[in-house]
């Protein structure tokens, strides 16, 4: 019987064995690909960026010909292109998270393949005899359910093979003791071969999952090859302005994608950043953004990793758009242009926006739309001073100090570069420009307008919309993940956290406002500063 | 329009990460301008140019971009306004 059973095993490995190394070839195949099409996307992006830097420097010769030629052509192309990039940046980021998965994967197999091949030597037979000897051992293994991450397979993996190590030394120099350590072994092994077929259970059930509610990295790899052909907004950025509609920024149209987008569309994640919310739909969030700790700044390029304002169906969405509920308009975007990557639905911008605040009922979405005033004043007001900005009168004005202590006696001949500066400031910045480093609340604290936005904002329900509403589901969604185990989780962990703390630091600037009766811009400013 | 006050930067350095490269910068001026709700930064990395004039930059930080990239200053207007700083300056510094 014991003979039987190693022959039956000895099948099942072998036929296992086969199945495992034809996976690991693939997995391997598909981290090629994968790093192909990062490649590729890379690329386009660096191609988009060139022409950007391309059509400043031809709005700068046209420019400083000084003959009025119109270059709001070339603000549109680099637009264009700009917006191009965010679209590759987001495949990249799917991407970036199947090359994780396949990876991870990929050491689960090769686990799984070593296993198999310690299995069906001598030593891994005699093993076995003992796990059939042990009767009801899978049973009592059976119900454990760890090891689930890379990591801890690895680490019982190592163990195994030193179990297996000692049996060998233990069997060579001390045959009449074998048994007694076969034991021990027997033990270990059983346990480890169960934790690892959880393990792959887990892995594929999750793989399956993903790979139904998400594009495979070849769907992505011929999107991406379909975005290159598209000479608008990635490699040539052309669309004249009068195009503009019709010049979508790198189309991701995928056979099959489309279906599960209308599937999973009725739901849309709202979102902001300083001058602008936006929507995400809630599988893409769910599927992507949600997975990484630097998600948003794909979209918004804001230093700020998560910054969620509220889960609402896209059908009352539109209701409340149309029944003038929302303090802004919203456009649908065609998903079938588009693709999946997109929210569906956009905020329309300062230039598109006209329309007359609309009449607000309190009762329905009262601190979403306190909020949403709040962001849209602040957008707006910001908008206007650009507007504004005429060269007619700057009235700038100045201390001498810098003529006496550079120009004068340092450089009286000078060459001033207005164009080709563009870098980043990093480092320590002295301390009369700190307040440009941190959040953009800090910043416009700096500017007069600030007291006039304050007045027109109701602090208290802004500091209750923030405590009520963001941190519960903040505290909710951590809730969720510290149950689970996955490693991309810790991740997410990380990422939900440091938006909870970023929310209590603003809740608790807008109560220190409230508590000091902050009526003066100094004193704002002071508490934004504190 | 409000006047926007120029602050003077005396022995003042700037790091600025430009082609991958990190050059150590004097930071000049800067001011903010209500208008544009943008600051402004000159500097100058001390090179000389081909007719060896010192090089001196100006760039716009906008602190609601939420990160520290320093903009080329492209809009008409805007170059308008820092020639009349830099004229300012150079008036006084030749006074």
């Amino acid at each position: 019987m014991e003979e039987k059973g190693n022959e039956e095993l000895d099948l099942r490995y072998s036929q296992r064995k086969e199945e495992v190394e034809k996976e690991i070839e693939k997995i391997k195949n598909q981290i090629e690909e994968n790093r192909k099409a990062i490649k590729k996307i890379s690329l386009a992006v660096s191609n988009n960026n060139a022409e950007s830097i391309k059509l400043g420097l031809q709005k700068k010769r046209i420019l400083d010909k000084d003959d009025r030629t119109d270059v709001s052509d070339k603000d549109d192309q680099i637009e264009n292109l700009q917006e191009g990039n965010k679209y590759l940046r987001t495949a990249k980021e799917e991407l970036l998270y199947w090359d994780r998965y396949y990876k991870e994967l990929l050491v689960n197999k090769e686990v799984e393949l070593q296993l198999i091949e310690l299995s069906l030597t001598e030593e891994g037979r005699e093993t076995r005899n003992a796990i059939l000897k042990s009767k009801g051992v899978y049973d009592i293994f059976l119900k454990k359910e760890k090891a689930r991450t890379t990591e801890e397979s690895r680490e019982l993996f190592k163990a195994y093979r030193e179990v297996i190590k000692e049996i060998s030394e233990v069997k060579t120099k001390e045959i009449d003791k074998g048994n007694k350590d076969k034991s021990k072994g027997t033990m270990a092994i059983s346990e480890i071969i169960q934790i690892l077929y959880i393990d792959s259970q887990i892995k594929k059930e999750e793989g399956k999952k993903q790979r139904k509610e998400s594009q495979t990295p070849a769907e992505i790899s011929a999107a991406v090859e379909n975005a290159n052909k598209q000479p608008i907004s990635v490699k040539t950025g052309v669309a004249k302005k009068q195009d503009k509609k019709d010049a979508q920024p790198a189309p991701v149209d995928l056979e099959g994608a489309k279906k599960e987008a209308q599937e999973n569309i009725d739901k849309v994640y709202i979102y902001y950043d300083a001058d602008a919310f936006y929507f995400i739909r809630k599988d893409i969030y769910e599927k992507v953004f949600k997975r990484y700790s630097n998600s948003f700044h794909i979209l918004d390029g804001v230093e700020e990793p998560l910054r969620m304002l509220k889960l609402i169906e896209k059908d009352e969405l539109f209701k409340m758009a149309k029944d003038g509920e929302l303090p802004f308009e919203i456009e649908v975007i065609d998903t079938e242009k588009k693709g999946k990557f997109d929210a569906g639905i956009r905020l329309k911008t300062a230039d598109e926006h006209k329309r007359q605040k609309p009449q607000i009922e309190p009762e329905k979405t009262i601190n979403f739309e306190e909020f949403a005033e709040f962001i849209k004043q602040f957008k707006q007001t910001v908008d206007q001073k650009r507007e504004k900005f005429s060269s007619t009168s700057n009235g700038v004005s100045s201390s001498n100090t810098f003529s006496r202590n550079y120009l004068r006696d340092k450089a009286r001949e000078y060459t001033v570069h207005l164009s080709n500066s563009a870098g980043k400031l990093v480092g320590k910045l002295p301390p009369s420009l700190q307040h440009l480093v941190g959040d953009p609340i800090k910043a416009m604290a700096k500017f007069d307008f600030w007291q006039d936005l304050k007045t027109r904002i109701n602090l208290e329900k802004i500091h209750n919309y923030i405590n009520n509403l963001a941190i519960d589901k903040l505290d909710k969604l951590l809730d969720e993940k510290n149950k689970s185990s996955f490693t991309s989780n810790k991740i997410v962990r990380s990422m939900l956290k440091y938006s909870r703390d970023k929310l209590n630091q603003i809740g608790d600037m807008l109560l220190d406002m409230m508590d000091n009766n902050a009526n003066s811009e100094e004193d704002i400013k002071g508490t934004i500063k504190r | 329009m409000e006047d926007n006050k120029v602050k003077i930067h005396q022995d003042e350095k700037i790091q600025v990460e430009k082609d991958g490269q990190t050059i150590d910068c004097d930071l000049l001026f800067s001011f903010e301008s209500d208008d544009t709700l943008k600051t402004y930064l000159g500097y100058t990395d001390n090179s000389l140019d081909t007719n060896g004039r010192t090089n001196i930059y100006v760039s716009a930080v906008d602190p609601f971009a939420g990160d520290l990239k320093l903009e080329d200053i492209t809009d008409p207007r805007e170059i308008d306004m820092i020639r009349e700083v830099l004229e300012r300056l150079d008036q006084e510094a030749n006074s």
